[in-house]
């Protein structure tokens, strides 16, 4: 009976997420910034999914006007809310030393400030309701400041702790916030790097990922293992980090 | 350009459904006209609200405004000969009862709360227990009067094109301000109930069906747990006026009609708390055990009861679908045309089973066929299913009710506004190329 609202799921995470609520028969409501794939999406998981009840709406990030008439109008469609779930992100590859500022910032903007803008939004529906739950995808990247990809790191570390005020700001009042970071997700976002470890297929993190809302978890990595390792990353001292952090 | 006031928390009686809206709720006519004025120049649609007493999502406005109607609730005039009364849309049926029957009246058709307000009653075209007699609220109604987006209120009578266009229309844009219904006259303020059981389905059915005529009022209370041989089985309540005898009192008073309301030893608080704690669980199963064992251990009874006793079931616990938070409950009411009725009704029994979402609580009743555009009433049965929403269940109940809408699909059912959590009419409106 879930009515969801996915931000940034016409591909990846989000687009796995999406097929795992519709499969459940749930309220299915993705925003995203290409109308084209929007619809192909909406008639695909229409027609493998007909008990779910799937809408798209149509809402590019970086156009902050657009933020708040593209809630409501989710909202329209979907009748109310009861998980609205923040997966866009961008993560921009560079050559690992150099700064590209226009790339940097276009993270920082949908990564964080789209982010924020909207999730708030999210936060005072909710609020006024009294229950029911918010969710963003963030990642172990925001844990520490690394140096290939500053920008990227900054940007979950805003995602993260903003959440985390959340968390703490709608607890009286019904409402669960809950910060996913993924680890690594087999999507197009991850394709080709080398190095990586423990990469979960997007079907089975979507799966876990809904399965441990369901259960209102706080905060947690999609394979528990990487807890460890984020504890152990967290706590890594300075001068080592520099010395030996990860790329 | 005056604004729009605060967002707030409006929930259908169900509590499942809810949205944060600006709410306005005028005391006048002229209060009216200005809200309506304020979501124009604000270019939003508003949605009416009567008292709230719709399950779903009828009186929400998921992303506008929301206009509650009950400020607009004087009585403007009763004729006592043909005992048309003319009131504001925003009267609930509590008000109108306590007014009539002191004078020998009562409303011909009534929900199973009185808490329901006139304007709501007609835009939703509820039905009661009277189904088969009496059919819907709209076909009683003289009447109504509407504002229209000028200010200018228009009345509608019976008879005209645009009155066929009254009852059940939900969606109309010119709210109802005031109805003219035809109440009924009463000799007595008394029923006769008669209560007894039948031991599955196709006997449950077949009894509704032969006390339609002899009977005003059947209901049928079914427990939905039974399986193999007594799939469906049910208590029946039958009801008809009661004979005023020489020197009996006739019940005509508000305190006689209140006084047959039995709870029972326990305290509402107690109650409540009870309630909260087994709403959701197995508990219900074995209630429902007990209501149909207590009903067949007396066998076949009659006693006299208040009209408002008996009508008002859902009102003897007030603030009860509080037990339902936080996740709170749907009602899915399946309306089945009466040849089909038998077979279908036995897949949404067995459906529940196989789901595993099986309802503490459901209600049969024989309908009439409505033919007015908008009639959702049909010449059969309806079975009227209440299932809390729990996290544990989401995703079987969602599942649950997507086979409801297939099954009446496939039989011609229809669903009813006024209890539809989960966009049933927009589904089969959509599947049969429909406007809803």
């Amino acid at each position: 009976m879930k009515r969801v609202i996915l931000v940034g799921a016409t591909d990846g995470l989000g687009k796995a997420l999406a097929e795992v609520y519709a499969a459940r028969a749930f309220w299915v409501t993705i925003l995203g910034r290409s109308r084209q794939k929007l619809d192909a999406l909406v008639v695909d998981l229409r027609s493998r999914f007909p008990d779910a009840t799937v809408n798209g709406v149509v809402c590019d990030l970086s156009n902050a006007a657009r933020l708040e008439p593209a809630f409501q109008e989710a909202l329209a469609v979907t009748g109310h809310c009861d998980l609205f779930l923040y997966n866009a992100g961008v993560m921009h590859h560079g050559d690992g030393v150099t700064s590209v500022p226009e790339r940097d910032a276009e993270m920082m903007e949908v990564n964080a400030v789209a982010a924020v803008r909207l999730l708030g939004l999210a936060a005072n529906w909710f609020r006024a309701v009294g229950r029911g739950q918010i969710a963003g995808i963030s990642s172990i990247a925001g844990d520490r400041g690394r140096k290939g990809n500053p920008a990227y790191n900054s940007s979950k570390a805003a995602l993260t702790t903003f959440l985390e005020g959340l968390r703490n700001r709608l607890a009286p009042f019904g409402v669960t916030v809950s910060t996913v970071k993924p680890g690594y997700v087999g999507t197009r976002m991850t394709a080709g790097k080398s190095g990586l470890f423990w990469v979960v297929p997007a079907a089975d993190a979507a799966r876990i990922i809904a399965d441990r809302l369901e259960k209102r978890h706080e905060v947690f990595y999609v394979y528990r293992r990487w807890a460890f390792f984020g504890l152990a990353m967290r706590h890594v001292p300075r001068f080592l980090f520099k010395r030996f952090g990860p790329p | 350009m005056s604004a729009l006031p605060a967002r707030e928390r409006v929930e259908g009686f169900g509590l499942y459904n809810v949205s944060v809206s600006p709410v306005l709720r005028p005391a006048s006519l002229d209060d009216l006209r200005a809200a309506l004025a304020a979501c124009t120049a604000r270019g939003e649609a508003p949605v009416l609200r009567g008292a709230g007493r719709s399950y779903g999502d009828a009186s929400l406005n998921p992303a506008g405004p929301v206009i509650v109607m009950t400020g607009l609730n004087a009585i403007a005039g009763f004729d006592e000969t043909t005992g048309v009364v003319r009131a504001g849309a925003g009267l609930t049926l509590g008000a109108l009862w306590e007014f009539a029957i002191p004078r020998g009246f009562w409303p011909p058709v009534v929900t199973g709360t009185m808490h329901v307000t006139l304007g709501g009653a007609v835009a939703m075209n509820v039905h009661g227990k009277n189904g088969w007699k009496k059919g819907t609220i709209g076909d009683h109604v003289e009447s109504v009067s509407v504002m229209k987006s000028d200010g200018r209120v228009e009345e509608i009578s019976r008879g005209t094109r645009a009155f066929d266009d009254v009852a059940g229309n939900w969606r109309r844009a010119d709210p109802i301000v005031e109805v003219a219904l035809k109440l009924k006259k009463v000799a007595s303020g008394y029923l006769d109930v008669e209560a007894f059981v039948t031991p599955n389905l196709s006997a449950t059915l077949a009894a509704l069906d032969a006390a339609k005529d002899d009977w005003d009022y059947v209901v049928g209370w079914m427990d939905c747990w039974t399986t193999g041989k007594s799939l469906g089985r049910s208590v029946v309540h039958v009801a008809n006026e009661h004979a005023v005898q020489e020197g009996e009192p006739r019940g005509w008073s508000v305190a006689e009609q209140l006084a047959d309301i039995h709870m029972g030893p326990l305290p509402a608080p107690i109650l409540l708390l009870g309630l909260r704690l087994s709403a959701s669980g197995p508990q219900m199963r074995f209630l429902n055990i007990a209501k149909y064992a207590s009903a067949a251990v007396r066998g076949r009874h009659r006693y006299r009861q208040s009209l408002v006793a008996y009508s008002f079931l859902l009102d003897y616990l007030p603030g009860w679908n509080e037990a339902y938070r936080p996740g709170g409950f749907i009602q899915y009411q399946l309306f089945v045309p009466r040849e089909a009725a038998e077979a279908a009704l036995v897949r949404a029994l067995r459906l529940q089973h196989e789901r595993g979402v099986v309802s503490a609580l459901a209600v049969l009743k024989r309908h009439r066929d409505d033919p007015s555009p908008r009639g959702y009433a049909l010449d059969g049965f309806s079975l009227a299913l209440d299932f809390p929403v729990t996290r544990g269940n989401a995703s079987r109940l969602a599942g649950l009710c997507r086979a409801f809408d297939a099954l009446l699909l496939e039989c011609g059912g229809r669903a009813y506004k006024a209890k539809d959590c989960v966009g049933s009419i927009e589904r089969l409106a959509g599947a049969r190329g429909a406007r809803p």
